[in-house]
């Protein structure tokens, strides 16, 4: 008789922590994709402040400035994280791209306002590699979770589904070459 | 810059501001250290007169005699120490001036409040500080305090079944507390619990190299003596072995052994991405994106290899608010300058401390916090 409660607790409260655990991972995946949220955000945010400084030297990259713009209004209204991490990748080429050109304009260089939003982009920039390091690692718990026995079976029963990494963008991967910015 | 031409840097510095300070405070030293001598003799005889008569005569008013030299013992040990602040204040702000602006405090620092907060040392009770240094490097608020947290641990002894009360030492070392080149808004606590074979090597090589120089150092360091301690030491800090304890009553297991730290409940553990640094970090923060803020992959990998540059075993690091501040565990004495028993005029003694200065500020550098760059 006590071995059967003992077989029947075991098979209770077994998929019950592993519940739980899913949950909770599920739960830590969705507080990174709020972090991640918010650091975009204030990117979003600060990218009009330097785009309007910008325009008023930069006449030659009108077409750049007019993509990071759509770009920019799209993904504030993205509300899939595939199709955020997606259009992150690309704002992000064209804004390193519009940091890069920066340098052929040494007035702009010099502005003061301009080195402030520069120094803040940096920092804000700083802050999604941060959000984006904590998403991944809370997405690969998820996904261990969600792909190994036997966690995978109850993952399924639930509908829990592995989520997509914040991966690198290719162009940021690739080694700077110094003659490039020179 | 290499260690000869540290050596002919140190050689000019001493020359130059130095020994003009030194020669004054020689004739001084010897003075003191000859009134001293004489009382400390006088101290020591009345003692023994008062012991000696007492198990001669067995006459209880000869012990009076202990009186007075207890007296002297504590007059003489306050001169020596305010010789010792005199030196410090003098002499070894001379050196810290190569470096910045600073002073030798008399004042604390680091409370024990403060360092309780940490929760870093659950148990610690006191705190004795030997140093404490204050000033600005580089632009950069620096405080450095040379300090010892104990607790007092009851043993019994079993032959004898009684308790004795021993002094446990949580922490002894170094805390360096600065600004952080990063706008930073939280808190982040770095635990170390385990620092690996490699980092133990590391941390006798550095430890000896003061001493004995950087090549015998690397020799001892990677002898197989070393080895098989190291080894042994590394394969002592892994779960469960940790939990096995080692006494006068033979091996014995001590699962109920409470943690070192107290962490504070609204930190959350964080885990990062480098499994060798999660071995040897327990890391906690109030905020998950701002922890990897700052502890970038880099940050990470300097870390690691911190005893590369500075000699010490565990080091534990806390950040917050704009401020970073690293426990270095170690069993060098810092700043060791003054002792009235031994000739200012040693040169020895203050390249010592030069090499030991360079070492702490070469540790702001490591970890480019003199800089506005990201980790």
């Amino acid at each position: 008789m006590e071995i059967l409660l003992l077989i029947v607790a075991v098979a209770v409260i077994g998929p019950y922590l592993v519940y739980i655990q899913l949950i909770q991972k599920k739960n830590k995946v969705k507080e990174a994709e709020g972090s991640i949220d918010v650091q975009l955000k204030k990117r979003y945010d600060l990218i009009p402040n330097i785009l309007t400084i910008a325009k008023k030297f930069m006449e030659h990259e009108k077409s750049l400035i007019e993509d990071i713009t759509k770009l920019r209004m799209r993904a504030a209204s993205a509300q899939d994280m595939s199709e955020k991490i997606k259009l992150d990748n690309t704002i992000k080429g064209k804004m390193d791209q519009l940091m890069v050109n920066v340098e052929n304009y040494p007035q702009l260089k010099s502005d003061a306002t301009m080195v402030q939003a520069m120094q803040t982009y940096a920092e804000v920039e700083e802050h999604i590699a941060a959000a984006r390091r904590f998403y991944n690692s809370a997405v690969n718990d998820l996904n261990n979770a969600v792909e190994i026995f036997p966690s995978s079976v109850i993952a399924g029963m639930l509908n829990i589904k592995a989520k997509p990494f914040f991966e690198v963008q290719e162009s940021e991967r690739k080694s700077i070459n110094a003659a490039d910015i020179l | 810059m290499d260690k000869t031409e540290l050596h002919k840097k140190f050689e000019q510095i001493y020359s130059q501001k130095l020994e003009p300070k030194i020669i004054p405070l020689e004739q001084e030293r010897k003075g003191s250290s000859n009134v001293l001598n004489t009382w400390g003799w006088i101290a020591c005889l009345l003692f023994l007169i008062s012991i000696g008569g007492f198990l001669l005569f067995k006459k209880a008013n000869i012990l009076i005699l202990v009186i007075p030299a207890f007296i002297i013992f504590l007059i003489v040990g306050k001169k020596q120490n305010d010789f010792r602040r005199k030196i410090k204040h003098q002499l070894l702000m001379e050196i810290f001036s190569l470096f910045g602006q600073f002073n030798y405090s008399d004042k604390e620092l680091i409370t024990e409040k403060e360092i309780r907060k940490t929760g870093l040392f659950r148990y610690f009770r006191h705190k004795t500080d030997d140093d404490r240094i204050t000033g600005n490097y580089k632009g950069m608020d620096v405080m450095l305090v040379e300090t010892k947290l104990t607790h007092a641990e009851k043993r019994s002894n079993n032959y004898q079944k009684n308790i004795n009360e021993n002094e446990a030492i949580d922490f002894k070392g170094l805390i360096v507390k600065t600004v952080l080149n990063k706008p930073y808004k939280g808190k982040t606590l770095l635990h170390q619990k385990a620092i690996g074979q490699t980092g133990q090597k590391q941390a006798i090589k550095s430890f000896l190299s003061e001493d004995f120089g950087d090549e015998k150092a690397d020799k001892i360091a990677n002898s197989k003596v070393v080895d098989v301690v190291t080894g042994v030491l590394s394969f002592a800090e892994k779960i469960p072995v940790k939990n096995v304890k080692l006494s006068s009553d033979g091996l014995s297991f001590d699962f109920g052994r409470e943690k070192e730290t107290n962490i504070d409940r609204k930190l959350k553990e964080v885990t990062l991405e480098d499994p060798e640094f999660n071995q040897m970090y327990d890391v906690y923060s109030d905020d998950q994106v701002e922890a990897r803020y700052i502890i970038t992959p880099t940050f990470m990998e300097r870390l690691k290899n911190i005893r590369e540059v500075i000699g010490g075993f565990d080091v534990h690091c806390m950040i917050e608010d704009k401020y970073i501040t690293l426990f270095i565990s170690t069993p060098v004495n810092f700043f060791e300058v003054g002792d009235v028993s031994v000739p200012l005029d040693n040169k020895q003694i203050y390249e010592k401390v030069f090499i030991q200065l360079i070492s702490i500020f070469n540790l702001i550098h490591y970890f480019k916090l003199d800089k506005k760059l990201g980790l």
